[in-house]
């Protein structure tokens, strides 16, 4: 199982969706779940600290989730962070630039709670922080 | 399904819809400008995030339609289709059914369209080149790639393997990560995140917002009485220091009334892009129908009317554009040979004036044959062979607007501008606004509706006549007098009263309702309300003037407004129910028709 006490980042410019995946999280426990707009926002509010999963879409204004995804990376202090990109099968191609951007796994959307327990579950393999008592 | 689920159908519904509007008048852009690519990922964008989100709640339709306009919009993009007048055009029909696709949802009908015409019309683009009914080429053709977007099947079963990979990679990819971002980029970065959360607006179901109007408007109307009682209890019980703290109290009550009105008002407030949005479509698929090239100008579209204004304003707009470029704007070649310009104009502007919206529709066309209109009204007895004569040319426009001047045959020589104008006055008149319209031959026509800013709650004027008490709305008084009876000179037939060197025709109010004037006639001393509606001035006589109180405008069933000149009723200080007079149609009723001539 997950520890449900971290704090997730929801990151999409489409209002719904944040509430859809938000809903989601929250059917497999997740209770402590911000949002963000776009990728920028999201960066912003990473920075304070103190989050222990990332759920951002791709296709965002301002900033892409890819570039979202590069500058986590990129940051000292937020680089093990785990990082699970949501996409549409359009962007299927773009996955492998995602991948060794060091994305920790990726779900096509539109996906079912299920779906995104099992995802989580390969994250949290390799990252324990996410892990029940991690 | 549970409340949550309703919650984020109808969240969507209006996020789709808010997103559809706001790409709508990119594509006329698009089309205007050619290839841009921050307009073609923007449109691209709303397509991809309503397929997501359709995708997650289960409208197989919206999703069928958003994928194949997605991909088209990211070949479009990417440059790997050039785009054409006819691709802009299924496109657009993408948008038209996206948008009756969503008003299914959200009238829960369960209504199904028959896309199928439209999606093979899409597959066409997208595994072709080009729709069947192509027209002419925007940009020069280049080779389209003939690769299609990838099916959703296919690429469901791909991808398990994929997965696999980042979880050796990714490990790598961090290790090798560059440099932090430097420490202005972080700046930047929260200063955008401050400047989104200063804007942050909340999302209000309008019933709630009409309930607190609502509620705003019957405490205006205590106010009113409470006002009047205080001020009755001054006069006999001025001694009296409760009486003293009353009247504090009143008046500090009065401008939190004000004040709260005003606030409630601004709830309601929304920029009119919500309704100028519609227009460059519009206006670009009716032009290249009748194979006009018009250029539409848009100015003051953030102006900010009510949103009942917004909701009731986009049909008489319609209408009257729709006639612009129907019967208003000539062909090109005909333009060149009046020596215009061959591309027509059609200007649509919005701005505050006053207490009023105004919204403006010019054209450059050919404008409305004023002794047309003349001799129709006459021929169907609207007006007689005499007032024709008196007629000034600009007031003989307007009988356009009247309900029995019809319409069909006079179309053609009217430049059919009397087609159903009567319904866009009609409309403009139950947002207690008024049309008018000056127009010069050959130079074009423009139509100016004024709108009151606020609907609910006006400024008034209380008067009496005869017996009765009656309000008028204040916006279109300018101001009051009184005057000597000598001072309203009789100038062939008509009563008319000099105002600082201005002349101005003066009507009894009592003659004009009908109702029998009170003691006028032995009065030296006359009451006189000079009026000013749709840039007419005027004077009117009433036997008392009351003051000015604000009311609420409360309609009445199965009156109409038209017909009788009466806006609606309010309940005053007092208590007494009055109506309340339309200026707008006494005014039209006097200088139309055969109205009443003497004060």
């Amino acid at each position: 199982m997950f520890n449900l006490k971290i704090k997730v980042l929801v990151v999409d410019d489409f209002p719904t969706m944040r509430r859809i995946v938000k809903n989601l999280l929250k059917q497999l426990g997740f209770e402590n779940i911000d949002e963000a707009e776009d990728g920028s926002q999201a960066l912003a509010k990473l920075k304070t600290g103190g989050y222990g999963l990332v759920v951002s879409d791709w296709n965002m204004p301002v900033m892409e989730g890819i570039d979202l995804l590069k500058h986590v990376r990129e940051d000292e202090t937020l680089k093990a962070i785990p990082f699970l990109m949501v996409t549409a099968e359009a962007e299927k191609d773009k996955v492998i630039t995602a991948i060794k951007a060091g994305v920790d796994n990726y779900v096509v959307k539109p996906f079912t709670a299920e779906v995104l327990k099992e995802k989580l579950e390969k994250i949290a393999d390799k990252k324990p922080s996410l892990k029940a008592g991690g | 399904m549970s409340d949550e689920m309703e919650e984020i159908i109808s969240e969507f519904v209006t996020e789709a819809e808010e997103t559809l509007e706001k790409i709508d008048p990119m594509f006329v852009d698009l089309e205007t400008r050619g290839y841009d690519k921050d307009i073609l990922n923007e449109i691209f964008r709303g397509m991809h995030t309503l397929k997501g989100a359709a995708g997650f709640l289960g409208f197989q339709p919206i999703i069928d339609v958003a994928h194949r306009a997605e991909s088209i919009m990211k070949r479009l993009r990417d440059g790997d289709m050039t785009l054409t007048s006819g691709i802009m055009d299924v496109i657009l029909k993408c948008v038209d059914m996206l948008r009756l696709l969503i008003s299914h949802i959200s009238a829960k009908d369960n209504v199904e369209e028959n896309l199928s015409p439209l999606l093979s019309a899409l597959d066409a683009v997208i595994n072709s080149q080009e729709p069947a009914d192509t027209e002419i080429d925007l940009k020069k053709e280049t080779g389209i790639s003939s690769e299609t977007a990838s099916q959703p099947e296919e690429v469901k079963e791909i991808a398990p393997e994929i997965v696999g990979l980042p979880l050796q990679t990714a490990g790598a990819a961090a290790a090798s990560a560059s440099p932090l971002p430097s420490a202005a980029t972080e700046e930047l970065v929260q200063q955008v995140s401050k400047e989104k959360e200063v804007v942050s607006t909340l999302r209000v179901d309008v019933t709630r917002i009409d309930k607190v109007m609502d509620l705003a408007g019957e405490i205006v109307l205590a106010r009113n009485r409470i006002i009047n009682l205080a001020t009755k209890l001054e006069m006999t019980h001025s001694d009296d220091p409760n009486v003293e703290s009353l009247l504090e109290t009143t008046s500090f009550l009065d401008r939190v009334t004000s004040d709260l009105q005003l606030a409630v008002m601004k709830i309601r407030m929304q920029p009119i892009q919500k309704v100028f949005s519609r227009f460059p479509r519009m206006v670009r698929d009716l032009s290249r129908s009748l194979g006009k090239d018009i250029n539409l100008e848009i100015f003051g579209e953030d102006t900010e009317v009510d949103k009942s204004v917004n909701e009731n304003i986009g049909d008489p707009l319609i209408h009257i554009i729709r006639n612009s470029i129907d019967h208003g704007i000539e062909h090109a070649d005909e333009r060149i040979a009046k020596g215009k310009h061959g591309k027509g104009r059609i200007i649509i502007s919005a701005y505050q004036k006053g207490t009023q919206i105004v919204i403006e529709v010019s054209d450059d066309g050919k404008g409305i044959d004023v002794e047309a209109v003349k001799r129709k009204a006459l021929a169907q007895g609207i007006i007689t062979e005499e007032e024709v004569q008196k007629m000034p040319d600009e007031t003989a426009i307007n009988l356009i607007f009247l309900p029995g001047f019809s319409t069909k045959d006079v179309s053609t020589e009217l430049s059919g501008r009397g087609v159903g104008m009567d319904v866009v006055k009609t409309n403009v008149g139950k947002l207690n606004g008024y049309v008018e319209v000056v127009s010069v031959k050959d130079e074009g026509s423009t139509f100016r509706i004024s709108l009151p800013l606020t609907l609910a709650i006006i400024q008034s004027m209380m008067v009496r006549i005869g017996s009765e008490y009656y309000a008028l709305p204040q916006s279109m008084i300018e101001e009051t007098l009184r005057v000597r009876r000598s001072d309203i000179k009789d100038v062939a037939g008509q009563n008319v009263l000099t105002i600082r060197g201005k002349v101005l025709p003066v009507f009894s109010m009592s003659e004009t309702l009908g109702v029998r004037s009170g003691s006028s006639k032995v009065q030296e001393n006359r009451y006189v309300l000079v009026a000013s509606v749709a840039d007419r001035r005027f004077c009117i006589t009433v036997d008392e003037l009351l003051g000015q109180e604000e009311i609420v405008i409360k309609t009445i069933s199965g009156v109409d407004s038209e017909e009788c000149g009466i806006l609606g009723a309010t309940i005053t200080g007092d208590g007494k129910v009055v109506l309340i007079l339309d200026l707008a149609v006494m005014a039209r009723r006097i200088f139309t028709s055969k109205a009443v001539r003497k004060a």
